[in-house]
């Protein structure tokens, strides 16, 4: 298991990636994926850009490790079990019950997830899937920027939005 | 019950899938109510006795019950408080006479059963209504929706028809070594098809769900879209409409036959322009038309094996209106290990009616 200085380094890196999201317009969450301690994928959400609202950080990181395995001749199915995924904010159900499907062991993120959805802790809860091992959390890893760069993005408007919120 | 949709034709109707919220009797919890005395200080006693014990979480509950046993006078009870839960962890047996209160004009009190919360359905109501008068505001909806006749046999024939779509798209998944899984996404207003997917999950991402796939088409007809789901059986309204016209919206396995045809399932699934996911911390914000509906805001889906909480999640960030499934699955999160769309904290809410052809779709998975 990475130690802490490692952890602050990949958060680090998925905070970058958040900024980047809402220089876009994006919602600010970035992910970084780590394999034998190299980040060997990373991503942001794409929601607004792509139109799919499925798009989450998560969802990118895990389509270019995908990629990356194929092109450096790895075995997904060898990657995956011991693979690390920093993310800003806590995944949601989607991305949660995702990370479980690919049977990710080690989920690390920043801030709590808003907006009163139920999400990951509550995921590894076995209930959920029949497929897929349940993942270990580490909560909190530089929580407060990670989830002031969303305030700062709901604060603005989401583009896309057919009622956007005014600015609370 | 059936409905004759055209001579010789019964459609069976899709069963709604709700919650136990809705479907099981409202719970009871004990409360202390006492007998009015002299009827005439009815109502100096409901004041009172409300000041002091103002009941915030029981408003559904009528403060007075008034009933005629046989031939006997009109007798009056108020509600007073909740009797202590029966866990039996506090020795306060919660009598109020015994906490030192008294009202002039009310009698002994004693322990009665009520609905600890509101009814929502009128089967519920009148559960209730036999320990408490109780407030209930029917949903008219809804009771049509439990009385399971509330399709007119020409959406059963629509419903029908798009999952009759989402088994072809299944058929294709199964045959080209996928989950036999399909999935459709419709506008009800234009009675159009505006994407189709199915199961990609061998092809490279086992996340290519159909359901997921299907989203992306749906985002793609909007002029989005993420993954590079190419192939035949996969389609999107954009690219129908640019084929030639003589085909029916019905038919669309062709529409993508301008694609080349992927050699390898693995080429099947490659990200679309891979460039554009190297994150550039430029700055620069793209400001993007929004003239199309947001996301699947207002279209249902049909797809014919129960999503998975991956997908019933996608769903609900997609807005989608109504889901309609075939056979149930074991890990499905839409009524049989979960049920997402009953949970009270999300966000947005869809409607969910299963075993639409189910005979068909339950044969697929074998
Ligand atoms: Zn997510
Ligand atoms: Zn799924």
């Amino acid at each position: 298991m990475a130690d802490q200085g490692e952890i602050e380094k990949y958060m680090y890196s998925a905070l970058d990636l958040a900024r980047a999201a809402l220089a876009k317009g994006e919602v600010p969450v970035g992910c970084v994926m780590v394999y034998q301690g190299q980040a060997v994928a990373q991503g942001h959400n794409r929601v607004n850009e792509s139109k799919n609202a499925t798009v989450h950080a998560e969802m990118v990181a895990v389509g270019q490790l995908l990629e990356w395995c194929m092109k450096v001749g790895l075995d997904k199915n060898e990657v995956l079990p011991i693979v690390q995924l920093y993310v800003t904010c806590e995944p949601c159900i989607m991305c949660a019950g995702a990370l479980r499907l690919l049977s990710i062991p080690l989920i690390v993120f920043g801030c709590p997830h808003m907006g009163g959805v139920a999400a990951a802790q509550e995921i590894h809860v076995e209930r959920f899937n029949s497929k897929g091992q349940p993942f270990k959390c580490i909560a909190g890893i530089f929580a407060e920027p990670c989830a002031a760069l969303l305030k700062q993005f709901y604060g603005q408007q989401n583009p896309n939005a057919p009622n956007p919120k005014k600015k609370a | 019950a059936p409905s004759t949709s055209s001579p010789g034709v019964t459609i069976p109707h899709p069963v709604p899938v709700l919650s136990q919220d809705i479907l099981a009797p409202v719970p009871l919890i004990n409360v202390y109510v006492a007998p009015v005395l002299d009827k005439k200080q009815t109502s100096r006693l409901i004041k009172e006795v409300s000041s002091k014990f103002p009941l915030p979480d029981l408003l559904h509950l009528k403060r007075v019950k008034s009933q005629k046993s046989g031939n006997k006078e009109t007798t009056i009870q108020i509600l007073l408080c909740k009797a202590p839960s029966e866990d039996g962890r506090s020795a306060d047996s919660g009598d109020p006479t015994e906490n030192g209160f008294h009202f002039d004009g009310l009698g002994k009190p004693f322990l009665t059963k009520v609905a600890v919360r509101p009814a929502i359905t009128r089967r519920q109501y009148e559960h209730c209504a036999q320990y408490w008068p109780t407030a209930f505001h029917e949903d008219k909806a809804l009771e049509r929706r439990l009385k399971g006749d509330f399709f007119t046999s020409e959406e059963l024939q629509s419903i029908q028809k798009y999952m009759q779509r989402a088994l072809q798209a299944a058929q294709h998944a199964k045959h080209t070594g996928m989950e036999p899984v399909g999935a459709v996404v419709v506008d009800p207003v234009v009675d159009e098809v505006i994407g189709v997917g199915h199961d990609l999950r061998h092809a490279g991402n086992p996340l290519h769900h159909a359901v997921m796939v299907a989203v992306d088409t749906v985002a793609s007809s909007q002029g989005g879209g993420y993954w590079d789901h190419s192939g035949p059986g996969l389609y999107w309204k954009e690219e129908q409409s640019e084929s030639s016209n003589d085909e029916t919206k019905d038919v669309a396995d062709d529409s993508s036959s301008k694609r080349t045809e992927p050699e390898t399932a693995e080429k099947d699934i490659h990200l679309k322009d891979f460039d554009k996911r190297t994150c550039d911390i430029s700055g620069k914000t793209e400001e993007q038309p929004n003239d199309g509906p947001y996301l699947c805001t207002g279209y249902d889906l049909y797809v014919t094996r129960e999503p998975c909480i991956m997908c019933a999640m996608a769903l609900v960030h997609s807005r989608i209106r109504r889901v309609f499934y075939g056979a149930p699955h074991p890990s499905g999160a839409l009524g049989t290990r979960y049920s997402l769309h009953t949970q009270p904290n999300i966000n947005h809410r869809y409607e969910v009616f299963k075993h639409v052809m189910l005979e068909e779709c339950s044969t697929l998975e074998t």
